[in-house]
């Protein structure tokens, strides 16, 4: 099972050369990427400086493979990848990247989606939103 | 008329399969035989422990041994006659550690007119939870004396009752507890995110008592109240699902608080 997480923010390095890894891939017409971000929320007049994700990580990475298998069935896609977090971003870092190439343009957007709405519904992924003066609340998706 | 009842609990039987005396093998982390002082105790019941052994004195209510040893369930409800001055006394068996308040009641309740008064769910009878009036003693002797043993048998000359209370109990409360692998699966519980905060840790073992379906969220919710009033999913050998199957023996239950992934 592919592990789907990495230690703390995912860097824009990151993503620019996960980019650059498919150029060799022709038969790709169209790329479409989601990055999550870190938002720091006020929350009782407190601002929300990082999150510390944790997650039941052998059950995500089933859920996040479950997911792959699903995507790749509902749509025609030539690849994807997913990462997550685990451990401190801080806000305005990123902390999910999402990654669908297809030939056409159509098949990614709809991809995307799909793939986004169910991470945040079906993956075990938990995330403690931490202030400055080291308080914190626990984060429960919309 | 409740005041003229006294609950006796049989734990009179050797237990050579259990290894120890049953009454006093632990389910959900007490004795047996507590889970039915505590109950007996909140109807307000005086209780009295038929047992031979001194052990069961621990539990400060009076302890009494068999007057006809090694004759059974009857021993033990004559035993109950002869140490207790009530008109009638509820008959309980230690082995049926389930057995709540609300059961014990209703057979109370539709017992007025009648010399016994037994449970029946679905198709089995349990004369060792109802309730037996005194003026059965006599013809217990009897019984006692010429050695038939077999309590329905026993209870068949008499103006008795079975009542059918399938519909209003979980056939749970009448689970007869044997063996030890009767009695629970022993589990690791993997707690996360603000779950794990509240329980102040991540991973713990506890027993869920093994029965033909047990509702996982119902149990969790009464050992740790706090998750009543929240939402989270459980998964059973990291799948999604609440019930836990009869001698289903897991890995690990998961309690997973609301997903925060993205």
């Amino acid at each position: 099972m592919k592990n789907c997480f990495k230690e703390g923010a995912i860097t824009p390095d990151f993503i620019a050369s996960s980019i650059a890894h498919h150029q060799v891939k022709t038969n790709i017409g169209a790329h479409q990427i989601f990055l999550g971000q870190v938002r720091s929320d006020i929350i009782e007049e407190k601002e929300v400086v990082a999150i510390d994700y944790s997650a039941h990580e052998e059950m995500a990475n089933k859920a996040f493979h479950e997911i792959r298998e699903n995507t790749f069935e509902k749509y025609d896609l030539t690849c994807m990848h997913i990462y997550h977090s685990k451990g401190i971003v801080k806000s305005g870092e990123i902390c999910l990247f999402v990654f669908v190439s297809s030939a056409h343009r159509k098949m990614v957007q709809q991809a995307i989606e799909f793939v986004v709405e169910e991470i945040k519904a079906k993956v075990p992924v938990f995330g403690k939103e931490l202030f400055e003066d080291d308080s914190h609340v626990w984060k429960v998706n919309k | 008329m409740k005041q003229d009842i006294t609950v006796v609990i049989l734990a009179g039987g050797q237990s050579s399969r259990m290894g120890k005396d049953k009454g006093l093998i632990s389910v959900n982390g007490k004795p047996m035989v507590q889970h039915l002082l505590g109950v007996a105790q909140s109807i307000g019941l005086p209780v009295i422990i038929i047992a031979n052994n001194s052990d069961y004195k621990q539990f400060n209510v009076p302890v009494y041994e068999d007057r006809y040893k090694e004759h059974g369930p009857l021993g033990g409800i004559h035993s109950g006659f002869y140490h207790s001055q009530t008109e009638r006394i509820f008959v309980i068996s230690c082995d049926t550690p389930f057995v709540q308040k609300e059961l014990i009641e209703s057979i109370i309740e539709a017992s007025e007119g009648f010399e016994i008064t037994v449970p029946r769910h679905e198709h089995k009878t349990h004369p060792l939870i109802g309730i037996y009036a005194r003026s059965t003693f006599e013809s217990l002797v009897k019984s006692l004396d010429a050695k038939t043993l077999k309590v329905m048998e026993f209870i068949k000359p008499f103006h008795h009752q079975v009542i059918d209370v399938s519909t209003l109990f979980d056939e749970e409360q009448f689970e007869n507890i044997n063996e030890p692998k009767d009695l629970y699966a022993q589990v690791k519980i993997k707690a996360f995110g603000m779950i794990a905060e509240r329980m102040d840790s991540t991973e713990t073992e506890i027993s869920i008592p093994n029965k033909k379906a047990m509702n996982l969220r119902k149990y969790f919710n009464e050992l740790w109240p706090f998750l009543s009033e929240m939402s989270y999913s459980i998964a059973i050998d990291q799948e999604l699902r609440e019930e836990l199957n009869k001698n289903e023996q897991p890995n690990e239950i998961a309690i997973l608080p609301p997903f925060a992934g993205g």
